[in-house]
């Protein structure tokens, strides 16, 4: 674009002005977006079918389960607090905020890993959902398409840690999934969660495209 | 805060040149809270507040994105640029924060954005983008400590892997064209194009970074 005149520049720039309203700050738009995603689907899920019969006995009486589902969520919504925090220019994620969302991660893979040493609770096929990795793959990929249309309000820069926070928003189907379906660990890990894979995938492709896009 | 004068060497380019000759004001803007507080007008909407934002804005910019880089071909282009940006992302500054790091941050995007460019453009050498030597200059706006060094390209282009930096000193510094510089390198013509593609998203990632360090620590 060749250089206009100052004056000229900014007149033109100003005539073309209108109200704008400031973003919420992106721990408000965060909030917004986990309640939003919580609940419409655990309502879509329940609209399907009932989840798992007992299943809050078992989160009161395992606290492995409970910890494996909190911290899942946890990662989601502090993952799209980051990415949300990336899109505004200027803005950082507070230190403990980052180190809650490493925290919630790494508590999140040993809960997956300790699911096959230490089985929280008795397999079982009580609640078996035909379907749960394709619900699992419609709702993460809803999500995270509304995580990207409150980013792309903002600037986003290309970041492949933010990047996959965009994904990470897929997890919280899965999250609720281990409530929702049968309990039995290799089925938690190729039907609940391995469907997140690609929407992991799809969220950071997207932000790579928003990235392009000058502000 | 008085500002030492920026050099103006006579091989500037004729966007600086003319920015000099209009007398453009050098002046340290430090009231950042005014800047916020018209910011704030414009989000509702107030065209006048606008306009005066972006006033102040243009002179800010220019003698941060000056006192920076140094002699560049196209800071009128890239002030104007990074105008734009602020514009239309004015819904991104809040008002109960700072707005001083949301300008330079934006600022910081459009210089990264301006070199990954550069790779894109047969002309405009790499020379016409380098101030030698690169001495430390205040930066308008810059209280107190707040020296900050040009950005010194010559160094970073200097600090890229060796077959990048080749690829760009043999284009962008002695002015070959690509084909010459890939028979001089024994690759291919579009081997060629790829190093320099990398070189120079490499160097705008890093002239970003060290943008954003020196602003942190000043």
């Amino acid at each position: 674009m060749p250089a206009k005149h100052k004056n000229e520049f900014i007149r033109e720039l100003a005539a073309a002005h209108g109200p704008t309203r400031a973003l919420w700050q992106p721990g408000t738009r965060a909030a917004l977006w986990f309640a939003a995603v919580l609940v419409v689907t655990t309502a879509a899920m329940l609209l399907r079918q009932e989840f798992r019969p007992g299943f809050f006995g078992q989160l009161v009486d395992h606290p492995m389960l409970l910890a494996e589902v909190a911290s899942a969520l946890a990662l989601t919504v502090l993952a799209a607090y980051a990415a949300l925090v990336n899109a505004v220019p200027g803005a950082r994620m507070p230190r403990p905020a980052a180190a809650a969302t490493w925290v919630a991660g790494a508590l999140f893979a040993a809960g997956l890993v300790a699911e096959f040493t230490h089985l929280a609770p008795e397999s079982s096929t009580l609640g078996a959902r035909p379907h749960c990795w394709m619900e699992v793959f419609i709702y993460g990929a809803a999500g995270t398409w509304l995580l990207v249309v409150l980013a792309r309000r903002g600037w986003v820069r290309f970041n492949w840690l933010h990047g996959a926070g965009y994904g990470i928003a897929a997890i919280v189907p899965s999250a609720l999934m281990q409530l929702a379906c049968m309990y039995e660990p290799v089925h938690n890990m190729v039907f609940h969660f391995l469907p997140a894979v690609p929407v992991i995938a799809v969220g950071y492709v997207l932000m790579r495209r928003l990235a392009r896009q000058p502000g | 805060m008085n500002l030492a004068p920026l050099p103006v060497p006579p091989t500037l380019g004729a966007s600086i040149a003319c920015s000099a000759r209009d007398g453009v004001s050098m002046a340290a803007i430090t009231d950042f809270s005014r800047l916020s507080s018209l910011a704030q007008r414009a989000q509702t909407g107030d065209a006048a507040a606008c306009e005066e934002l972006l006033q102040e804005l243009y002179d800010y910019v220019q003698s941060v994105l000056a006192a920076r880089l140094g002699r560049i071909a196209d800071l009128d282009d890239l002030v104007q640029e990074c105008l734009l940006g602020m514009h239309r992302s004015l819904a991104s500054y809040h008002p109960s924060r700072d707005i001083k790091p949301w300008i330079h941050a934006i600022i910081r995007y459009k210089v990264a954005d301006h070199f990954r460019a550069l790779a894109r453009r047969k002309e405009s050498p790499l020379h016409d983008e380098i101030e030698t030597p690169p001495a430390p200059v205040e930066a308008a706006g810059h209280e107190g400590n707040g020296m900050l060094s040009r950005v010194d390209l010559r160094a970073i282009v200097n600090s890229l892997p060796e077959p990048l930096s080749r690829a760009v000193v043999l284009t962008k510094f002695e002015g070959h064209s690509t084909g010459e510089a890939a028979r001089r390198e024994g690759i291919a013509e579009a081997a060629l194009r790829k190093r320099l593609s990398r070189a120079y998203g490499e160097l705008a990632r890093r002239v970003e970074k060290q943008m954003e360090a020196e602003e942190n620590a000043s």
